[in-house]
Parts: C-alpha cells; structure tokens; sequence
C-alpha cells in the first residue's frame, strides 16, 4: 500500500483537539518533566500513582516553570517492563485510572500553559496484546500472524547485538503455542511488530491519531531504531525503518498541527542525525552520548569528553532539536562509549556492582553526584545552556536518592516524596501496599529530602532549579542558537558561547573540585559587557586582550554579552 | 483577543462601504446625534473617509449624519462581566480596533463616551501623525495640573519607561489612536495570559514590537466615575494589571536597557497650572504610619530587610519631614511587582499592601512640590522616571534570582 494510501485509510472523521501550543517549535523552546503517573501521586490510596493525582499536583509542576509533562507509559499492561510492554495501547491501565481522566489531566495541562507528551511504543508489544495472541495462534502466512516477525530458525539476524544483556540470551524465543520463534530486541515477552506488513503502521496511525486527536502534543517514539530487521545486518537503522518513521510524520504533518515527535535512538549522534531527515522525520531526538561524557568530564575533571562527543555531533535540520537529559528512568547507558570509558565510568561511579544493570549504571543524579549540591548545580548549569531542549526527571529537581537493592531499574522509579508525612506523602495507603517502598534512609529518605521541606527553604535545590529553569525561559538563544567552544589553555575549564542573533551569552564551566584561573580568547567581543545572568551583575568589558576569570570549584557562569548601555539625558 | 460577534447588518455595511481612512470608536454608548456633531465639528480639518463607531443598538440608518461624510456605526459591547472598572474601558478598546481592522482603516482612534476627547485639535494631534504614517501609535499627555493623575506618573509610566523603553507619560489611557499595522498586535495582545483577561497597555505592546510612537499633549480631561474611588481598588487593577503584563512579558524587558524618548507632537509645554488648594500631607502620612504597624507582617514577606528598615525610619517622621527618596519607592515597586510574580503571599494582600507606600509617596512628594510650579513638578516627576531606570538593575536581579536578597 502507498504512503498516502496508508495515510488517508485512517483519516478520522470525528472532530479533532487542536494541540495547546501557538508557535509549532515550541519544543525547542521547551523544558521537559519526565514523570511516572504511577510514581507522582496516589489520590485513591491504593498505592499507585494515579491521574488524579496527577492532576492534584499540575499546581507544582506549573510550579518548577516546565513547559512539558511527559508521561511514561500508562497504558494496559502486565507492567513486566513498567509499562513498555503494552497491551493495549488505547486505553489507560486501570490503575491509573480511565481515559477521561487522562482527558481531564489533559485538560488541566492545557489551561496551565504545559503540553503534554505520551509514549508511542509501536516496535514491539506485551505478549499479551491481543495481536500477538492472535498471531500466535493463526496459521503462518496468514494476515493475524503476519503482525509479528517470526521464524522456524533461530538464527537469522545474527549480527543483532542483545540490549538486555543481563537478562535475555538471544532475540528469538520459540513459542510453543505458535511452534515458531518470534523476534525480539527486548524481553523475551515483548515481540517485535513486523513493520514489513502495511497493516502494523496502519494500526499504528491509528493509535497516533486516537491521542492526537484528544489533544496530545508530542509522541515519544521508543525504540525507533529496532522498528525493520533485515539479514546481513544490525537490524538497525535501517532504510525501512526509516521509510516507517517518514509515514508517521507525513500523517502527522497532514492532519495535525503544531504536534512533535521526538525519536528514542540510543545511537552515535552521526546515526541519530538520519532520524531527523529533511525535517521529514523525527522533530526532536535525544542526544545519548553526550550524557555518560558529562558525567566522565566532570570525573577527569576535563572538557575532552565533552568537546569530542559534541565535535562529533552533525548539523540537524532547523526545525529539528536535540533532547538532552542529565538522568531518566532508564539506567546511565553506557552502550555509545567506548570499553575504556565503560570501564572508567563503572569505576567512578557504580562502586557497588549492585549499581550496574545491561551497559549501564541505575543511579539518579544526587546520588551519582555523591549529594554534592555543587556539582548538581553544575551538570545543571550545562543541561539547561547546551544547545538543546532539556529534560528533567521527576524527583531530580529535589536530589532524591534511589535504592540499588530494588530491582531492574525500579531503583530510580520510588514514589515521589511529597513530605515528611507516611509514605512520603505520596499515599495515605498501608506502606506494605505501596507500588514500590519509599526511600528511607537517614541521607535520601523521604524525611531528609522531600518537596514541602523544600518549598519553604529559599536556599534549597527545589529553588535553586526553579530559578534556573526561569532565568533559561528568557533567553531564546538557548534553545535555539549556536554552540561554538572556547579553547582556553586550562582543559579544566569548558567555555562555550550561544549566539542568536544580537543574544549572545558565554558559558564558563569549572569542572574541578578547586579554583581554576582562565584566559578566554573573546576576539571579535571587544567593548561588550559581560552580564552575570543570575544575579545580573556587570563584569568588566572586554577588551583586546585575553578576558581573565577565576571560578570556584565547580562553579559556573552565564554571561551575556550586552552592549554598553547608551546614555541619554534624563531631560527631555 | 477582543471576540466580538457583529451583527449581519453591520457586516452589511461593513461590505458595502468598503475600506475608510479613519475609525472613531467610542468605547460606551453615546448619544448618536451629539456624538455626530462632536465628530462632524472635530472632524473639519482631517480629510478622511471616517466611520464613528460606538457601543449601542441605536440603528444608524435613522441617525443624522447620513447626508455628511461621517458615518456612524453601532457595534455590539462585549462584556467583560468583571466589575473592574478598566477592564471594562480595555475590553471596548479591543472590540473599537478589531472593528477597525475589519473595516480596513487605515486609523483608528479610541475615545472616552464622554467625548471630551471629540475637538478638532486633539483629532488633528492624535490622528494625523498615523494617517501621515509619522507613528504607529499616538498616545495623549493629559494636561494635568501637579496633583492630577498620580497614580500614573508615580507608578504606571516611570515602571512601564523602565521596562519597556520608551518614554510615554500614560501608558493607560483613554484616548488613543493606533495605525494599521497595530491593530492585530493590539487586538492580541494579552492572549499570551492563560485564563486571564488583562488590560489594554498600547504603548507597552507596541514597544515590545519596535512600532514608531508618538505622544501629543492634549488640553482633554474626563471625569471619572464616582461610584469608584476606592483607592485600593483602582492600584490593585492597575498595578495588578501592569505586574502581570511584565511577568508575560520578561523575555523582552529585561533586554532592554535605557530607555528612547518618544516622539513629540504638539506643544512642548504641556503643564497645567492648579489653582487647587495646597494639599494636607498628614492623612496620607497616616495612612503610611498605620500601614507600617498592620501591614509588616505583607511588607516584610514582600520587601528586602534594607527597605523595611527604611520604611520603619521613615515612619517615625512627623509629617512635615516626611520624604519618600525616588530610588526607595522605586525598589518598593519593583519588590511589589516580584511579589506578585512570587505568589508567595496572595494577589489581593500584596496589592493591598502596597496602598499606604503609595500614600506615603505621595505625601513626600506633595510636600516637594507644595510651592513649585507645575512645570517645576514636571520635572520632578520626570526624574522620579530616571530613578526607576536607574534601578532596573535591582529588579532584573531579584526577578532572576529572588532569594539573594539581604
């Protein structure tokens, strides 16, 4: 079937929500909150995280001064990979509640000013969705059947890497009701959609337009690299896959405005710069390696990491963005660096092998950061000033801690803490029968670390970060300007300027534990000012020779650029 | 945006006339056979085809200016259903300019019901410059004797100056008349606000969209209405409205730095000498006193220690001593304008508080100006505007950084 057969054969004839931003970037412009509906607030006391939870605390979120919720998976599912494994992807799990109140919640988002983004999961579903139990049990060739990849070998495809590596031996699992193994590139209960069969992108434009339509405003494509298997190589990245993506833009372009789409593809940014196409293919995507790097730079307590992966980092399209991120939900994944990195970044920062999961490290930020407020501060200062859309995870904003001792990943996906009250003020329910244990320990527990606490403290990090998330607000330059590096001689020192149009800011970065003397080169800035951006202070102008900081340790300064003030008679 | 919803027969006329230079939109109803005289007679020097439009139901077939050039038009009077006053007077001006950019005016002039604003001179002032395209936007200087309009020259202009750049002596006004180019800006403007719908700041909106501004004094002067002389009331709609245009609009003021003067048009003297009483600074200071013991507890969660010992000094002065410094009201206002952004205490009580410090202002500077001219307090005044550029500076950084406050 042709692409615009494939579009129009679901074109909806019921009325459509508009989506809740005027400017169609508004992503680039936009700061991301990325929470589980489970893990934010329980309104019905039973333990898990609700909707209507959710929307008793729109107030808080309005609150941090982010733009975009976006919600993790919250559909039906036999939560076997928190919610990654759907099975059934119009609907709400009941334990969150039902689609009005997410309708409701969306509502709410809306009149407060956020746009609100959802999980679009199309590579693969749970084995309990009813497509694959259909195929299952339908005769092989049929159209049932055809929804998934399946073979009578288990040996195609063999230069597919495993991504789950602790847990799953191969990506085929025979299926004894089938008598054939289905393909995987997750768990072993998530079978991966056949994008070669017309029909699955059909099903999927029709998920896409049943959110859209209620008024969603960005999907978050998952696993986008996996969607096309083909012999003879990875299985991904492939021009299939990428043919499947430019499908689902070109419907989104066709019956939808001001919506976005942000790819999931945990690649090498040459790899990940293809999801953007011509701007005919993803709006945004996550920048994945420049994550570990940030972390690795501040170790070596050296720029390089950082200088390298953004050198290595293409020119994208536009009207197309980077997603950048300090922690999610997922571990700190290590799969785009190099074995001597890996093996450095496991040393620095997973002491316990309990800390490790597949190539990866399951910490939040906080506790990476060993609770040092400073270097929070820090890899904050750089998340919200690189050229970028940043996304916060829920929780970060407080320093919570997390629980290596929990499973998978569940370890940074504890219930928010609210307060000092029972379960952290998340529940009022039996902490027996809380979704996952609060943390408790003398240093992250919820007593220790929570939102109320913090509120009420004008030095506290929840502050600090509301600030910082207001003063990057006013800048455009931002989320949409250029990133040109400094190379001053001291490689302790990151310096960068952000230029749009007649914004320009410099950025100086002390990535050490100590006071670090630099000398900027800021030839062609001669007689501007540099303007402290947070306290509005002026430093002295530049002048023709090197511009001398000193910077305390871990210490960061945004300056922008202004041009001296004219001065005008007051009479007039 | 201003919806107004127009009749057929209006959308009718609207066709049939086809596009006209001028739009005159009183922003209440009018009588229509005064309100045709006033035009016809304000009108006699602007060669200008023009509508004169007002807020009524009155057919304007039956009305007597069908055999002149002018031609009136009602249109329908959206309700703002709020019981502020200005939002009321906004809400009309929205509906006159979207009414205007209907017709495909090339001008449009708001105007009071009152119709004080109707003389040829104030037309010829305000509406020639943007026929002739020398402005986008003209706004009035009210000739105003040192006592009149306060509220504006102490805290509406010198904080819209400093904010936005220009240097417009009301930015709140009745009268006012914007060119084509304008009219969409204007009609938007406000929707940036979720839920909210805020007064009509012209000047504000159109220096944050670099539009060419003028200002003309005009000798117009309208009675206010009676029934709201609430002091509280009207500082809580003005300010509150200002403080919330500067939280929408904080991307663009905090780049701007110094500030332009705006194009003069008309006479340059534009003081108007009081023949009023001398004014009693002590209720005021009254006011101010009781204040500081029943309000600290708002003051202090709202202004720095520094200014609040300040204000506690001040309020051991007996009347005649009292004196308010420019760069101290200045901050006041600024820490107001954060505190309400903050919503660490309610709207209502931030705005509440502010009451006696603007009494205590004004007794200072009543008692400056007592025995100077008009012209002398002018000036007083504009320097009252330079001290709030002056701390711009301490707005921008408590509004990015509010807890490094000693």
């Amino acid at each position: 079937m042709s692409l615009d057969k494939i579009i129009a054969a679901g074109a909806p004839a019921k009325k459509k929500k508009p989506g809740s931003a005027s400017d169609p970037l508004w992503y680039k412009d936009a700061i991301l909150y990325e929470l589980h509906v489970k893990a934010f607030a329980d309104s019905n006391n039973d333990g898990i995280g609700d909707f209507k939870g959710l929307i008793s605390k729109v107030d808080y979120i309005v609150s941090l001064g982010v733009t975009c919720i976006w919600l993790l998976p919250f559909f039906p599912s036999p939560l076997r990979d928190d919610g990654y494994d759907i099975a059934d992807y119009m609907d709400v799990h009941p334990s969150y509640g039902t689609l009005d109140d997410f309708k409701e919640f969306l509502s709410v988002a809306h009149d407060r000013g956020l746009q609100v983004m959802i999980e679009l999961v199309v590579n693969h579903t749970s084995d309990q969705h009813p497509w694959f139990q259909a195929a299952r049990n339908a005769p092989p060739g049929s159209p049932e059947r055809d929804f998934y990849v399946w073979s009578d070998t288990d040996q195609r495809y063999k230069d597919a890497r495993i991504i789950f590596t602790d847990t799953e031996r191969s990506n085929w699992t025979w299926d004894p009701v089938a008598q054939a193994y289905f393909w995987h590139r997750f768990f072993s209960h998530q079978p991966d959609l056949n994008f070669d069969n017309p029909r699955v992108l059909e099903e999927v434009l029709k998920v896409l337009r049943f959110w859209l339509d209620m008024g969603v405003d960005a999907l978050r494509l998952d696993a986008v690299p996996y969607l096309v298997e083909r012999d003879g190589t990875n299985c991904e990245n492939l021009a299939e896959t990428h043919e499947a993506i430019k499908t689902i833009r070109a419907a989104l372009d066709a019956e939808y405005e001001g919506r976005m789409i942000l790819a999931e593809a945990n690649q090498v940014p040459a790899n990940v710069r293809p999801y953007f196409g011509d701007a005919d293919e993803c709006h945004m995507a996550f920048h994945f390696p420049l994550m570990p790097r940030i972390y690795m730079a501040l170790s070596q307590e050296d720029r390089q990491p950082i200088t390298d992966i953004m050198a290595q980092t293409p020119e994208i399209p536009a009207p197309c963005q980077w997603g950048l991120f300090l922690r999610n939900h997922d571990e700190l994944t290590l799969e785009m660096v190099t074995g001597d990195e890996r093996d450095y970044m496991y040393l620095a920062y997973s002491a316990d092998p309990r800390m490790r999961i597949n190539v990866g490290i399951r910490r939040r930020l906080a506790p990476l950061m060993e609770n040092s407020r400073a270097r929070i501060e820090l890899l904050n200062s750089l998340l919200f000033s690189f050229p970028g859309t940043p996304i916060l995870y829920y929780g970060d904003e407080i320093g919570m801690g997390d629980n290596i001792y929990l499973g998978d990943r569940n370890g940074v996906r504890t219930p928010m803490q609210w307060s000092s009250d029972r379960n952290a003020g998340f529940s009022r329910v039996n902490p027996a029968r809380l979704y996952s244990p609060v943390i408790m320990d003398a240093v992250w527990g919820y007593e220790a670390i929570n939102v109320e606490a913090q509120d009420s403290d004008p030095s506290s990090l929840l502050n600090w970060m509301r600030n910082l998330i207001a003063l990057r607000k006013l800048f455009k330059v931002f989320g949409r300007g250029t990133l040109r590096f400094l190379d001053p001689s001291n490689c302790k020192i990151l310096a960068y300027l952000r230029e749009l149009g007649d914004e320009q800011v410099l950025c100086v970065a002390n990535l050490s534990r100590v006071w670090q003397p630099v000398q900027l080169d800021l030839k062609g800035f001669e007689g501007l000012i540099p303007v402290e951006m947070l306290g509005y202070v002026e430093f002295p102008a530049i002048g023709n020779d090197y511009y001398p900081l000193t910077i305390g340790p871990y210490g960061f300064l945004w300056l922008e650029l202004q041009t001296p003030k004219r001065v005008e008679d007051y009479e007039e | 945006m201003a919806e107004i919803e127009l009749p057929a027969e209006l959308l009718n006329k609207i066709e049939k006339t086809g596009p006209v230079d001028l739009v005159i939109g009183v922003t209440g109803p009018a009588a229509p056979s005064e309100l045709c005289s006033r035009a016809r007679n304000s009108l006699r020097d602007i060669s200008a085809k023009t509508i004169v439009a007002y807020a009524g139901t009155t057919h304007a077939d039956s009305l007597p200016c069908v055999d002149t050039p002018i031609q009136l038009a009602s249109f329908p009077m959206p309700s703002s259903n709020s019981g502020a006053f200005w939002l009321d007077i906004s809400t009309a001006q929205r509906s006159v300019l979207a009414l205007a950019e209907r017709w495909g005016a090339r001008a449009c002039m708001v105007t009071h019901n009152d119709l004080a604003a109707l003389e040829p001179e104030t037309l010829r002032l305000l509406v020639e410059p943007v026929l002739q395209s020398q402005a986008d936007l003209m706004m009035p200087i009210y000739v105003q004797g040192k006592y009149e309009g306060l509220i504006s020259k102490c805290l509406l202009a010198p904080f819209s100056r400093a904010l936005y750049g220009r240097r417009v002596r009301f930015p709140l006004s009745f009268d006012f008349c914007a060119g084509a180019a304008v009219f969409k800006k204007l009609t938007d403007a406000g929707s940036r606000a979720h839920g909210v719908a805020p007064l009509l700041w012209p000047a504000n909106e159109v220096a944050i969209r670099g539009g060419k501004m003028g200002q003309a004094p005009v000798a117009v002067h309208h009675a206010v209405r009676t029934d709201h002389n609430d002091l509280t009331a009207i500082l809580t709609e003005f300010a509150g409205s200002l403080f919330q245009e500067a939280e929408a609009d904080a991307a663009h003021w905090q780049r701007v730095r110094g500030s332009e003067v705006v194009t003069r048009f008309g006479k340059s003297s534009f003081a108007k000498e009081d023949s009023a009483a001398q004014i009693d600074p002590k209720p005021m200071v009254e006011s101010f006193v009781l204040g500081s013991r029943n309000l600290e507890e708002v003051w202090r969660l709202v202004l720095p220690p520094a200014i609040t010992l300040e204000l506690k000094r001040l309020s051991r002065l007996d009347a005649d001593n009292f004196r308010m410094p420019d760069t101290l009201w200045a901050r006041i206002v600024y820490d107001f304008a954060l505190a309400h952004r903050m919503r660490r205490v309610s709207r209502t009580h931030v705005l509440g508080a502010l009451t006696p410090l603007y009494l205590g202002w004004v007794a200072s500077y009543t008692q400056e100006v007592a025995s100077a001219t008009s012209e002398e307090a002018d000036r007083r005044i504009v320097q009252l505007a330079a001290a709030f550029e002056e701390q711009k500076p301490y707005f921008v950084s408590r509004w990015r950084w509010p807890e490094r406050v000693s």
